[in-house]
């Protein structure tokens, strides 16, 4: 295949791929949020503590996490 | 996977239940939809057209094989052979009555007890069904490249050479950059691989081989070791010190990205099982309608959007292919990519295009 130049072909690819890159990032915050609160709660079982501290900690650092990590993937490339 | 499955089919078949359960007819669409759907030991083309397949165990008694048939007397009950009884598609050990003998676990539950099971079922003769048929189209095509070396193709090669090209020109070259022909044998294998069984799976009487969700692991599983094996320097940089980010968020980004690693084929998994599983149950939904209300009025309907919905299941079966690929094809670009190349696209038509190749 001889390339040929693509003066307007990075933008006409734009369509539906950006859709796609992203599309398994429900999964990561899912299993990210999961995994926080199982070893949150894993913790507190631990330590008996009364007031799940550690499952709520976690959960809070996960959501701001997942969230940061979000923008950082999506601000990643322009 | 049975918890996604029951729900699927509590949420796509509740007013068939409900219709049904009003009437008190014989006829059950979950039960239908579920072996429809399911793996088994025999092959069931039609009504009274069975392929009984071999059952090969392993366990106390050493290697027992035979046909699934012997599990059926002739009234097609269940049966118990050989000191094996088979209940809920699953083969156990058979105590004196005939039932599955069953321990109890540390758990303090109790549980049946069975030999390991290498039979070759329904999927699996689809499986090497669907490989013999990979190898004799493709066989014949390469065949015919070296046959008419420099002249244009014919036959099964001019159809499928625009998709071959097309997986290299838009799926590879774009998303994997310079590095993209070692890819290129899984990419091909992987698209060809899925898009032939999505449309087997939609012959009648076909396997729903990429709906069951252990092919589709074994399938997300090799573009996992594929993606981590080819990462390079650049590709673990974003994942253990991602460019941009503060070091005291290190110990909050690490685990993220690293479980962003396995997230990735996890969701090409459960993507193509869900979209291909989904599929056959609303098409087998839509059958249920005739045997449920059993009226001229819902006949017509049901097989007028069952047949438009096999055609949307045609494209679905060709689109999912091609999402797996150019995800997988992706993974790999991210993988590979060096930072200080020109943005060219892979084409290699940037600024340094002497030096590379197509």
């Amino acid at each position: 295949m001889e390339p040929t130049q693509h003066p307007s072909s990075p933008e006409e690819k734009q369509g539906v791929k950006p859709y796609l890159k992203y599309s398994g990032l429900a999964f990561q915050m899912i299993v990210v949020m999961s995994v926080a609160a199982i070893g949150g709660r894993k913790l507190d079982a631990y330590f008996h503590n009364n007031t799940p501290w550690w499952t709520l900690g976690l959960l809070v650092v996960a959501v701001f996490a997942t969230v940061y990590s979000v923008i950082v993937s999506l601000t990643r490339k322009k | 996977m049975k918890k996604i499955l029951v729900f699927l089919l509590t949420v796509l078949t509740f007013s068939a239940q409900a219709a049904e359960s009003a009437e008190g007819g014989e006829f059950n669409p979950g039960e239908m939809i579920s072996h429809h759907i399911g793996d088994d030991y025999t092959w069931h083309f039609a009504d009274g057209v069975v392929l009984p397949l071999p059952v090969i165990l392993y366990g106390e008694n050493g290697l027992d094989v035979f046909l699934a048939s012997k599990f059926y007397n002739e009234h097609h009950e269940l049966q118990p052979y050989n000191g094996y009884v088979m209940e809920h598609g699953h083969i156990y050990y058979a105590n004196e009555e005939g039932e599955p003998r069953t321990k109890v676990n540390e758990k303090g539950e109790t549980e049946h007890v069975g030999p390991m099971d290498f039979s070759i079922t329904k999927n699996v003769a689809s499986l090497f069904l669907s490989v013999l048929l990979l190898f004799l189209v493709f066989f014949s095509i390469a065949g015919a490249y070296s046959k008419n070396r420099g002249k244009a193709p014919r036959g099964l090669q001019s159809f499928f050479e625009p998709i071959i090209v097309f997986i290299r020109d838009d799926i590879a070259k774009t998303n994997i950059g310079p590095k993209y022909e070692r890819f290129m044998p899984y990419l091909l294998t992987v698209f060809f691989f899925i898009w032939f069984n999505n449309l087997l799976g939609l012959l009648p009487g076909g396997a729903n081989l990429t709906g069951n969700i252990a092919v589709t692991l074994v399938l997300a599983l090799l573009t996992l070791i594929l993606t981590v094996f080819n990462g390079n320097k650049s590709y673990w940089g974003h994942i253990f010190a991602t460019p941009g980010v503060p070091k005291w968020l290190a110990p909050i980004m690490i685990p993220v990205e690293v479980i962003g690693i396995f997230t990735k084929p996890f969701s090409l998994m459960v993507r193509l099982f869900a979209n291909i599983t989904a599929g056959h149950i609303i098409i087998l939904s839509l059958f249920s309608l005739i045997f449920i209300f059993q009226s001229i009025a819902i006949g017509p309907l049901s097989v007028a959007f069952a047949t438009f919905m096999n055609f949307l299941e045609l494209f679905v079966a060709l689109l999912q292919a091609y999402i797996f690929t150019l995800l997988s094809a992706m993974y790999f670009g991210g993988a590979v990519e060096e930072h200080d190349h020109h943005d060219d696209m892979g084409f290699g038509d940037g600024p340094h295009a002497a030096q590379a190749h197509h």
